[in-house]
């Protein structure tokens, strides 16, 4: 090309020669730079899938106060990012660089020697208006660069959940996701024989901390969801024998029965807004779904079909409903409009379909499946396709989403007699990649979990 | 007479006219426009060229863990990041609120070791494996994976169902032995190549065979963004310069312009990044002698096939 060029030069009369000369020279140095397209290119095509090595070194503190605060807050974050399956916090013991200081660069030397990809240290510091500050920094030990550093000051007896706030900032800093340590789970805690079980509403953070009774257990309960707007919670309960859906603030603990319908009402579901409700209205054998409009209690009728359509749940975008109907024969997966238009069934594959949930990220729906006498959690695209079961048991159900849309939740139950009797059933935690269940400690028996929004 | 004149100038007409414009084609249609094929051209040497296996690099060249001496190394203490002396507003708020700290010292963005001088040895030698610093025995320490994790082909494909595992069970007596005896197959095969007769020529190109075995160094580090969303389609291409001893210089990720919005690609484009770093997928097994070939190069981390899809 540069030859062609020259030549051209050449032919050309004088008057064109200053141009031509440039684009010449131009062409001569592109020429030149060009060895440097044709480095060496790998394509790297395979990885593995391991936990991130982390180093939590204890937050420094002045004063034993602070101290305490310091190692209890490392601690926190440090089980936070092992539990999400991840991370994988390097021992304390292996550190070499004991107390990383706030004030000057790691030795990252260090760091690398034992294996620790990042480092995360803080310092945690009393004000003098009684607050507490609590800052970390965190950092890439490979490419020595500061990944993140923030400040955060509040009450001292919040500290648990500024270290779930932490491990949510380092978990969106090297996985692009937001978190979801900032959270609450409600579920059903069982207590009592098998005939006269007793099920209470409980709610604690994500990590089992915290737990409390909502309810005393008098009346039965089921199927608790969170309101986006995180202080409410929708479920069913038998207060005054029929079972209706009621709304109950979480920190008053008032609860008011939802709409005056003529049958027994359950299955409820907060729209992604917060202000609508989706239920299933059963009379005479036959369930539709409804949704309710909180300010004006106006209710709307979605469905129509002889068949029963229950378990319904909204997109994220609230533009699509996905819901359970045994309209085609046996009960499958159906995606419909908001308004109840253009059903349509996205399940085909062997076996019984329930409990879909649609996912925060609206990438996926969570559901249960039965099929040859087992339960799977499972996850297909909202148009059926790519389903892929996640994990199966005896009995395993009820799946329900983090916030970001990366971990389920969900109960087992698996017998410990032949008839299927016995065994309490407990809450575990699976990552949307398949791996990673986790059963989450719970003080009784538990089922029915549901994760709640971040915190404001 | 004239007639075999008049044949003759007649045949040369037509064999003239063959000759300069081709024998005119029969069936135009037989012959579709040309599309440019796009071919990548690499280089696969005749004969296997690679250093024996022992011939890494000298590690003696590198006294890693405590280069430089502790007055060099920290930086003295900087007034205390500015933390910005945020207004505290006098009633205690119960939630949290959050200030941004500045890292304690400015750094040159990427990370720049030292180079290292060439040392003249001509060949290699097997390092003395004791001349290593040992650091702690903690350090040996790795990450396991937790419970049904402990698959033993890494690779694996990344999404993990319930029927897969149920398809393996059957051939289950012996579970890892499938899989086992195709890494025990990859190891005999990769000693083969290493054991190769052929002396070694440095003037070669860096052949497939040295490629393939840097590709399989870096591919152990790689830590794969999972479950991220589109996760599949997180191309990332990585510059890096290399030290002749086989350690990363600088690894620089080309597209900086998405890094800065799209935290999701600047996940996965950091996890890129380290895998390049980490000391233990170094150093590279490249020839030395063929330094100039591989000083710089450009990496790209293409997670696809790893999700089947």
């Amino acid at each position: 090309m540069i030859v062609g060029t020259l030549c051209l030069i050449q032919t050309s009369g004088l008057k064109r020669w200053k141009p031509l000369a440039a684009v010449a020279i131009w062409l001569v140095v592109v020429g030149l730079a060009t060895p440097a397209a044709s480095d060496l290119r790998i394509d790297i095509t395979r990885g593995v899938v391991q936990p991130l090595p982390i180093a939590v070194a204890d937050f420094e503190g002045s004063g034993e106060e602070a101290s305490r605060l310091g190692r209890d807050i490392a601690s926190v974050v440090a089980a936070d990012l092992e539990r999400s399956g991840l991370f994988q916090p390097v021992d304390p013991k292996a550190f070499i660089q004991a107390r990383p200081s706030m004030e000057t660069l790691p030795r990252f030397g260090d760091w690398r020697v034992i294996d620790a990809q990042a480092l995360l240290h803080g310092r945690v510091l009393f004000l003098e208006d009684g607050r507490l500050r609590v800052e970390f920094r965190l950092w890439d030990v490979f490419a020595e660069q500061q990944m993140a550093g923030l400040a955060y000051f509040t009450a001292p007896n919040n500290w648990r959940r500024i270290a779930h706030i932490i491990s949510d900032a380092i978990y969106k800093r090297i996985t692009g996701e937001d978190g979801y340590f900032d959270t609450r789970v409600v579920y059903i805690a069982e207590s009592g024989p098998h005939d006269r079980r007793v099920k209470r509403l409980a709610i604690m953070d994500q990590d089992g901390e915290n737990h409390r009774f909502l309810t005393d257990g008098r009346t039965l309960v089921l199927t608790p969801r969170f309101s986006p707007t995180l202080q409410e919670i929708t479920y069913l309960s038998y207060t005054g024998g029929a079972p209706r859906v009621y709304i109950r603030n979480i920190d008053i603990g008032r609860q008011e029965v939802i709409g005056d319908f003529p049958g027994m009402t359950f299955a409820p579901r907060f729209s992604p807004d917060g202000e609508k409700l989706i239920i299933s209205m059963a009379k005479d054998g036959n369930s539709e779904l409804y949704t309710i409009d909180l300010r004006t209690r106006a209710k709307k009728r979605l469905t129509f079909s002889s068949a029963i359509d229950t378990s319904p749940s909204y997109s994220p975008d609230s533009r699509q409903i996905v819901f359970n109907s045994d309209r085609g024969g046996s009960q499958q997966l159906y995606v419909m409009d908001a308004d109840g238009s253009k059903v349509r069934r996205i399940s085909h594959g062997k076996g019984r379909y329930a409990t879909p949930v649609w996912s925060p990220r609206g990438d996926l729906l969570a559901f249960t499946k039965i099929q040859g006498g087992k339960f799977y959690i499972g996850v297909m695209r909202p148009d059926g396709s790519g389903e892929r079961l996640l994990t199966e048991g005896y009995h395993v159900e009820a799946p329900t989403w983090a916030p970001n849309g990366r971990v389920l939740m969900f109960f087992r139950q698996e017998p410990i007699r032949k008839d299927g009797g016995g065994g309490g059933s407990r809450l575990f935690s699976i990552d949307l990649t398949g791996r990673n269940e986790r059963e989450i400690p719970t003080p009784l028996d538990a089922s029915d979990p549901a994760w709640s929004p971040l915190h404001p | 007479m004239r007639q075999p004149l008049i044949y003759s100038l007649l045949l040369h007409v037509v064999v003239f006219t063959v000759a300069y414009f081709g024998v005119p084609a029969l069936d135009p249609d037989m012959l579709p426009a040309e599309a440019p094929v796009v071919v990548d051209i690499v280089t696969v040497a005749e004969k296997t060229n690679v250093p024996s296996a022992g011939a890494k690099p000298k590690p003696t060249a590198k006294p890693k863990p405590k280069p430089k001496s502790e007055a060099e190394r920290t930086p003295p203490p900087p007034p205390l990041p500015p933390v910005r002396p945020e207004a505290r507003p006098p009633e205690p708020a119960p939630e949290s609120e959050v200030a941004k700290l500045v890292p304690p010292k400015a750094k040159p963005t990427p990370v720049v070791r030292p180079e290292k001088a060439e040392k003249p040895t001509p060949k290699p030698k097997p390092p003395p494996k004791s001349a290593k610093p040992k650091p702690k025995p903690e350090s040996k320490k790795k990450p396991k994976p937790e419970q049904k994790q402990a698959s033993p082909n890494a690779f694996e494909s990344v999404l993990k169902t319930v029927e897969q595992l149920k398809a393996r069970p059957p051939k289950t007596a012996g579970k890892p032995e499938p899989k086992q005896s195709e890494s025990a197959l990859e190891s005999q095969v990769a000693n083969a190549l290493s054991r190769s007769p052929e002396p070694y020529d440095a003037g070669l190109p860096v052949t497939m065979s040295e490629i393939e075995a840097v590709r399989r160094q870096i591919e152990r580090c790689w830590n794969l963004p999972a479950g991220a969303k589109d996760a599949e389609d997180m191309i990332v291409s990585i510059r890096v310069e290399m030290n002749i001893d086989g350690t990363p210089r600088t690894a620089v990720v080309t597209d900086r312009g998405r890094m800065r919005v799209d935290p999701f690609y600047r996940a996965a484009a950091e996890s890129a990044v380290r895998a390049v770093l980490n000391p233990r997928c170094h150093p590279f097994t490249l020839p030395r002698e063929k330094f100039k070939r591989w000083k710089t190069m450009t990496l790209v981390f293409n997670p696809k096939e790893m999700f089947g899809t």
